[in-house]
C-alpha cells in the first residue's frame, strides 16, 4: 500500500458509464448504437488496463478508446454504405423557429447535422470542458487542426441555426427581447 | 446579464447547451447490462488468476450470478 491513494481503474470504471454513454450517443446519435458502442469500450479498456497509467485521467483514456472503437466501426460501414457523410439528410433540416434563443429542439436537430468529427470536438470541448491540448492528445490530431475544427463546428452548428456571431439571446433586437420576454418568464435568469 | 465580451455570447451559449444536452444523458441511468458486463470481466479476471481449476469459470456466461461470483474469486486473488 503506497501513501498515495491510486485507485485500481476497474473499480472507477462504473463511474465513468454515464460520462461514456453521453459521449457515446453525441457520436452516434442513437441508444442502440451508443450502448453496443459503451459494451465494446468496456470490454477493450478492460483488457488494456495493464495499458492505462494509474494517476492520469481515466476518463479521457476511456474517451480515447470509445471514439476510436467508432470510427473504426465507421470506417468498416463505410466500404458497405454509399452516403458516408449524410448529405442528403442535411436536406431534411428546416429553418429553425427563430424566436431569438436557442430552442433545444433546433439544437439538437442542428447538432445532428453535423459531421461526428464535428459533434466530436464539441462534445469534448464544449461540453465536457477538456482543453484543445487534451483533445489533440485524445484523438491523435495537431492541436491546431483541434482548435479550427471547434472553430468550424462551432460555425457551422451557429449557421444551421441560422444565428450569427453577437445575435441571439443577450443580443436580440429590443422588440423581439420584450416579446421573448413576455412569453416566458423563466427566460429572465 | 451584462456580459462584456459580444463576440463569446453565440460561442457561450453553444456550449451551455452542448452541455445541456450531454447533462440529460448523464442523467438517465446505467442500464444493467453495464454492471451484468463489468461483473462478468470481474468474474472472468477472478477465475483467471485462480487458474483453470475453477468449476465456475466456463458457467459464468450463461448464469447471471455476479455478487457470488465476484465474491468468492476475492480470497484467490492473492
Amino acid at each position: 500500500m503506497t501513501a498515495t491513494e491510486i485507485r485500481d481503474p476497474r473499480d472507477e470504471l462504473p463511474e465513468h458509464l454515464p460520462s461514456l454513454r453521453a459521449f457515446a450517443l453525441s457520436l452516434t446519435r442513437n441508444a442502440t448504437e451508443a450502448d453496443d458502442l459503451v459494451q465494446e469500450t468496456v470490454v477493450k479498456a478492460w483488457s488494456n488496463f495493464d495499458r492505462f497509467q494509474p494517476g492520469t485521467d481515466l476518463r479521457a483514456w476511456l474517451f480515447t478508446i470509445l471514439r476510436n472503437t467508432f470510427y473504426s466501426v465507421r470506417r468498416k460501414l463505410r466500404r458497405e454504405v454509399s452516403d458516408p457523410d449524410g448529405i442528403h439528410a442535411q436536406g431534411l433540416f428546416d429553418k429553425p423557429q427563430h424566436d431569438g434563443r436557442l430552442a433545444m429542439n433546433d439544437f439538437v436537430r442542428a447538432f445532428d447535422q453535423l459531421s461526428p468529427e464535428h459533434r466530436e470536438v464539441l462534445t469534448l470541448v464544449g461540453a465536457n470542458g477538456y482543453s484543445c491540448e487534451q483533445v489533440s492528445e485524445m484523438i491523435g490530431v495537431a492541436v491546431g487542426t483541434v482548435k479550427s475544427r471547434t472553430n468550424r463546428a462551432r460555425q457551422r452548428l451557429a449557421q444551421l441555426l441560422q444565428l450569427e456571431d453577437g445575435e441571439g439571446l443577450l443580443d436580440t433586437q429590443p422588440a423581439e427581447m420584450a416579446a421573448v420576454m413576455g412569453r416566458s418568464g423563466t427566460q429572465a435568469a | 446579464m451584462t456580459r462584456t465580451s459580444r463576440k463569446s455570447s453565440l460561442h457561450q451559449q453553444i456550449d451551455e447547451n452542448l452541455k445541456r444536452v450531454f447533462e440529460e444523458t448523464l442523467q438517465q441511468d446505467v442500464p444493467d447490462r453495464f454492471m451484468d458486463l463489468l461483473a462478468q470481466l470481474r468474474a472472468k479476471e477472478k477465475a483467471g488468476d485462480a487458474g483453470p481449476a475453477v468449476p465456475e469459470a466456463s458457467s459464468l456466461t450463461e448464469t447471471t450470478d455476479q455478487t457470488g461470483a465476484s465474491d468468492a474469486g476475492k480470497g484467490l486473488g492473492s
